[in-house]
């Protein structure tokens, strides 16, 4: 049976493509087999990352992979909602801002009703803030684990250069030592993930 | 810089891995259909002692559709609801 991953957050620039690749990358070498599938338009093509699919209903879009990451634009409409109520888990990253932490709270909310499995990974940017005390306040602390990872300019440097995380981050001695934290925040997540299998 | 954050995700991680053990044994499952115009829109689930709204895709209203009242009797007993859970886990395979 494949392992269904959803990333949904209605608010763009949360690091949701971004997550998907740095996940990939990590499920990929455990389960086998993965695959990223995005019914957002504006989203990374097939030519960066031969992993990255478009379709504009992800229900229609077959795969033997062991395992599916839906990564899903800022939207939300009913085939969205059956792939997510489908999904083992659903992972709704946030930034620190207000603005962020107002739109995944409505994500949660939102999608809650149909799939109960959900982790916020905080894109953590500053050491103080309170995206864990907020999401603890609206909503069970064990319903809603919240995951920590760094916010990077490595994501984006992966994708745009098309290179894989642990790559870059193995690339010099000095990315080596600064990138060394993000590789085991993204192996933790993926670790999380394995737990809804 | 990347490395100024001192973050440790072993705590959610050791809750999460608790949680996936024990969701299913400690949970008090017992369900409530509820049907509007004769078909099921919703079940609600106790669990961890709290209740919550399960809203059925298609397929799975589809499921319950075939299921006569008598079969619900309005209050779902845990082996009928495990069977919504495992026509959900069906889905997953698709």
């Amino acid at each position: 049976m494949s392992l269904k991953v959803a990333i949904f957050n209605h608010k763009g620039g949360v690091g949701k493509t971004s997550l998907a690749i740095s996940l990939h990358e990590q499920l990929q070498k455990q389960k086998g087999s993965c695959i990223v599938v995005s019914n957002d338009k504006e989203g990374i093509s097939e030519e960066v990352f031969d992993f990255y699919h478009y379709s504009e209903d992800v229900r229609d879009f077959k795969s033997d992979a062991e395992v599916q990451i839906f990564d899903f634009g800022g939207f939300t409409s009913k085939d969205v909602l059956d792939t997510i109520a489908a999904s083992n888990v659903v992972i709704v990253p946030t930034l620190d801002d207000l603005n962020s932490l107002q739109s995944t709270i409505d994500t949660i909310a939102e999608i809650k009703p149909y799939n109960d499995n959900i982790i916020v990974i905080h894109n953590q940017s500053k050491e103080d803030t309170f995206v864990e005390k907020v999401i603890a306040e609206n909503f069970d602390e064990e319903d809603v684990p919240v995951l920590k990872v760094r916010h990077s300019k490595i994501f984006q440097n992966s994708l745009l250069e098309g290179k894989n995380i642990e790559e870059i981050a193995s690339s010099t001695g000095k990315n080596k030592f600064v990138y060394r934290n993000i590789i085991k925040e993204i192996k933790d997540i993926a670790e999380a993930v394995s737990y809804f299998e | 810089m990347e490395h100024d954050i001192d973050n440790n995700n072993a705590s959610a991680l050791s809750k999460l891995k608790a949680r996936d053990k024990g969701s299913l044994k400690n949970s008090k499952v017992t369900a409530i259909i509820t049907k509007k115009a004769g078909r099921p829109i919703k079940a609600q689930e106790e669990k961890r002692d709290k209740q919550l709204s399960i809203y059925l895709n298609k397929s799975e209203l589809d499921f319950l559709q075939n299921k006569s009242d008598e079969e619900f009797g309005g209050i779902l007993s845990p082996a009928k609801v495990l069977m919504i859970l495992i026509n959900r886990s069906e889905l997953l395979k698709k």
